[in-house]
């Protein structure tokens, strides 16, 4: 290491009391070079490790972020990876990936100007876990559903009958546009009622955009895309409700994907 | 055994779940810190579309073994990333404020 300047490379903060009772076991820093260590502020303790100054510093990070697709992947696991297991020991408070300070001072300086906000966090935390839910569908069962249950859209289906074949044409595309706004509103009321309903047993709930095919590179469509915080006691009954209306939807084209523990990164702001 | 153990928490994890939010939530407290966030997020649009087709790569590998794409692949991923992050700097947004 020598004289070569380092940044301070943060993971995440935990209290300092639930320290005493699991302490802190070091282990390999981003860089693979640095062991990652704890320093504590007030109630506050940082969980960072040391980074070579000129690898971490802004232009080649964002370089590396560009260009270096086999690091980006390497160290984004490395960093999730690692407040996954912080996350079972202590109430963490995550930080995003490549959140990197100067000096130790100058993290210093900022944990205690934030202090209260944090300890609001901890609170607000503790106890809890983050789950995401995504819900797929596919469409063909539900296109069916809303073709043989929508009045307006039988009637018109049968009125097509009596048309000419030019105006057929038209009538069906104008017909095929009403089922497909049938099938979102479906979608989103179903979707909606869902969410409704985990937010019952959830602490807070946030709706997250759903990806398109082009993100998944699924076959199936991504419907919703919500992350909920959850009191331990109750990730249970969260669960169990996710997998009973996976159940009953599942012939209707619906799945239902639950994951988590995640560290609480959507409720620490 | 009860639904938490029958619902394999890591099976359904991917890569983009995990740059989701890691490059977009948790909390940067900025101060004196001296990487901008929103340089980040810029190559992180992007970035969403590309992982997509590194993931299916991934998924392919068994196990645990590390990614090992082929360098074909992987000219072929960087030659979109180095396309897709020159649209989002037309985007603009500024890597240093």
């Amino acid at each position: 290491m020598g004289q070569k300047e380092s940044y301070i490379y943060l993971y995440g903060i935990v209290p300092v009391y639930e320290l005493d009772k699991t302490p802190f076991s070091p282990f390999a820093g981003i860089d693979k070079e640095h062991n990652a260590a704890i320093a504590t502020y007030g109630d506050i303790a940082a969980i960072y490790t040391e980074v070579d100054a000129e690898a971490y510093e802004g232009e080649a990070l964002e370089s590396r972020m560009k260009d270096d697709l086999e690091w980006l992947q390497e160290s984004a696991m490395h960093h999730h990876e690692v407040l996954l297991s912080l996350q079972k020991k202590y109430t963490l408070i995550p930080m995003k990936f490549c959140t990197i300070y100067l000096t130790q001072d100058s993290l210093e300086e900022k944990l205690r100007e934030q202090a209260d906000t944090i300890q609001s966090l901890f609170i607000r935390i503790k106890g809890s876990e983050e789950w995401n839910l995504k819900i797929y569908c596919d469409d063909e069962p539900l296109r069916e559903h809303v073709l043989q249950h929508s009045p307006s859209i039988k009637e018109k289906m049968q009125e097509l009958e009596s048309l000419s074949p030019g105006r057929k044409f038209f009538e069906k595309r104008k017909i095929d546009q009403l089922v497909e706004g049938e099938l979102e509103k479906e979608k989103n009321q179903f979707c909606e009622q869902i969410h409704a309903e985990l937010t019952e047993v959830a602490s807070e709930e946030k709706i997250k955009t759903a990806w398109s095919k082009d993100v998944t590179g699924r076959d199936l469509e991504m419907s919703w895309n919500s992350v909920y915080l959850i009191q331990a006691d109750q990730v249970e009954a969260f669960l169990n409700l996710v997998q009973q209306k996976n159940e009953e939807s599942a012939s209707s084209g619906w799945k239902f994907e639950a994951t988590g523990p995640w560290p609480a990164y959507h409720f620490v702001y | 055994m009860n639904t938490r153990e029958t619902i394999d928490r890591n099976k359904d994890v991917s890569l983009i779940d995990i740059l989701d939010v890691i490059l977009d939530k948790g909390v940067a407290i900025k101060g004196d810190l001296i990487i901008s966030i929103a340089g980040v997020d810029l190559v992180y649009l992007d970035l969403r579309v590309l992982i997509a087709s590194v993931e299916t790569l991934v998924q392919n590998q068994s196990g645990n073994t590390r990614m090992d794409m082929t360098s074909e692949a992987f000219d072929k991923q960087k030659e979109e990333l180095e396309y897709g992050s020159a649209a989002a700097e037309e985007r603009a947004n500024p890597f240093r404020s």
